[in-house]
């Protein structure tokens, strides 16, 4: 009877080890990367504080894009010397002057076409097109970022979801997010304390990024790591992010977005 | 650390029997014509099992975003052997039942969910040491288990590029544990081990003709 109760007891005892669910929650841009099996698409904003048409047209239509796709897109602002922008960087010159911007406000998208005054449809459709286009993803990036001292230093991994033959660059831009200034308009007051979005600092590997692939198989994965030293008007270093985009190249300049992803 | 603490008790438990049981039926050996273990007897088990590890890579799916795994069903198993020696038998064991439902959510846009429901069963032979203690009701002992457990895997979500786990896979480790017979055909038993893609720890009937 005593020997029942003790291996009555034992498997009773042992029985409450059975869980039933572990779970593991990484924390994205501080110490685990999180790659994203979707597409993002890229739109771009060129525009400036003190630019009228910009606070009528620009910043409505491109924060609408925003608000309507908060989870498919990496959209990217590029201001000339403005309230918000001191220090123009190398890489916006090179990003203005492949995009042809002829003036603000102006868009961009992905790496295939511009527009001078898009509105929020026009930025739809083309979000669309390019997330249709690439509905099966073929590569996906993620990263992570730590501020230390006046440096941000960013890690990414590239992995590839099907067998890529292509020339690949990764680019690995920093935006300010959250920047609060006030935005001139041509018709109406002015947008005081306008919150902008993702507002570009620079590029911690270039305009374009540098080479990451030629030919890599499904299952491939790669590391990387940066450095960008933190521009001095940039406003909270907590607010910054990483953008990584990885383009197709040819001829040395960008043909296409294969994907995208911020935080 | 937990599942190797499991296995240690039960052994120590074996041992125990083993040792408290050397001798002290030899004179009584004429009296007791009831043995829980004899050579030439079939036995089965018949119960639930617990502690299974799967083995999908965590560290691999934690890189595509958040990670929730929930394990269903109820594990069940059974075995059998037949006693070849006084103290050697032989046999097999399958096990079933064994469900985990493994989702990923993207950190970056969290409608982007998938993953996989994994099943697995397992069978293999079971070669069992017997303590020869010539006991009425218990019956302790250790072996090994040597077969292979198999996965099924189904992916879910519409963006889910990741290798699934589906396949076969070698399964070996150690185990002891104990019969105790209320009847002469009919008693319970519990059992633990130590092994990779099998569950530690087993209880349920068991049985002998």
């Amino acid at each position: 009877m005593k020997k029942v109760a003790l291996f009555t007891t034992l498997a009773l005892a042992l029985f409450t080890f059975n869980s039933c669910k572990k779970e593991a929650v990484p924390e994205p841009g501080v110490d685990i990367i999180s790659v994203s099996s979707d597409y993002k698409a890229v739109i771009w904003k060129y525009s400036a504080t003190w630019c009228p048409p910009c606070g009528t047209y620009g910043f409505p239509a491109f924060h609408d894009a925003m608000a309507n796709n908060p989870n498919t897109i990496v959209p990217i602002h590029v201001h000339p010397q403005d309230a918000i922008v001191d220090i123009t960087s190398p890489e916006q010159t090179v990003i203005h002057d492949f995009f042809d911007w002829s003036g603000t406000p102006s868009g961009g998208f992905n790496a295939d076409g511009q527009d001078f005054y898009p509105d929020a449809d026009t930025y739809q459709a083309k979000i669309d097109a390019a997330r249709a286009a690439h509905a099966t993803a073929k590569v996906g990036v993620g990263m992570t970022h730590k501020v230390e001292g006046g440096k941000l230093t960013i890690k990414t991994k590239t992995v590839f979801f099907q067998d890529v033959t292509a020339p690949l660059n990764l680019a690995v831009y920093v935006v300010e997010t959250d920047v609060i200034e006030d935005q001139v308009t041509s018709s109406g007051p002015t947008l005081t304390n306008a919150h902008f979005g993702p507002t570009f600092r620079g590029s911690a590997n270039g305009a374009w990024g540098t080479q990451i692939s030629t030919s890599s198989v499904k299952g491939t994965k790669i590391d990387g790591e940066y450095s960008f030293t933190i521009p001095s008007d940039v406003r909270n270093s907590a607010n910054l992010k990483v953008a990584a985009i990885i383009y197709r190249m040819e001829n040395g300049e960008p043909v296409e977005v294969v994907n995208a992803n911020l935080y | 650390m937990k599942n190797k603490l499991v296995a240690l008790l039960v052994l120590a438990l074996f041992a125990s029997f083993t040792h408290a049981n050397a001798n002290p039926y030899k004179h009584k050996k004429k009296r007791f014509k009831q043995l829980a273990y004899k050579q030439g007897q079939i036995g089965a088990h018949v119960g639930s099992a617990f502690l299974f590890t799967t083995n999908y890579d965590e560290q691999e799916y934690s890189l595509f975003g958040t990670l929730e795994t929930k394990k269903k069903g109820f594990i069940y198993s059974v075995s059998g052997e037949y006693a070849v020696t006084h103290f050697l038998a032989v046999g097999g064991y399958y096990f079933g039942g064994i469900s985990e439902k493994v989702t990923i959510t993207d950190v970056t846009n969290p409608s982007n969910v998938y993953g996989f429901d994994h099943k697995y069963m397992g069978f293999g032979l079971r070669p069992v040491f017997h303590a020869p203690i010539e006991h009425a009701k218990i019956d302790p002992y250790a072996g090994l288990n040597l077969g292979m457990t198999k996965i099924k895997s189904t992916a879910f979500g519409e963006k889910n590029y990741i290798e699934g786990l589906e396949g076969s896979k070698m399964s070996f480790g150690i185990y002891a544990g104990a019969n105790y017979f209320f009847t002469k055909n009919i008693g319970a038993f519990v059992e633990g081990g130590y092994s990779k893609l099998y569950p530690l720890l087993h209880v349920g009937a068991a049985v002998k003709f």
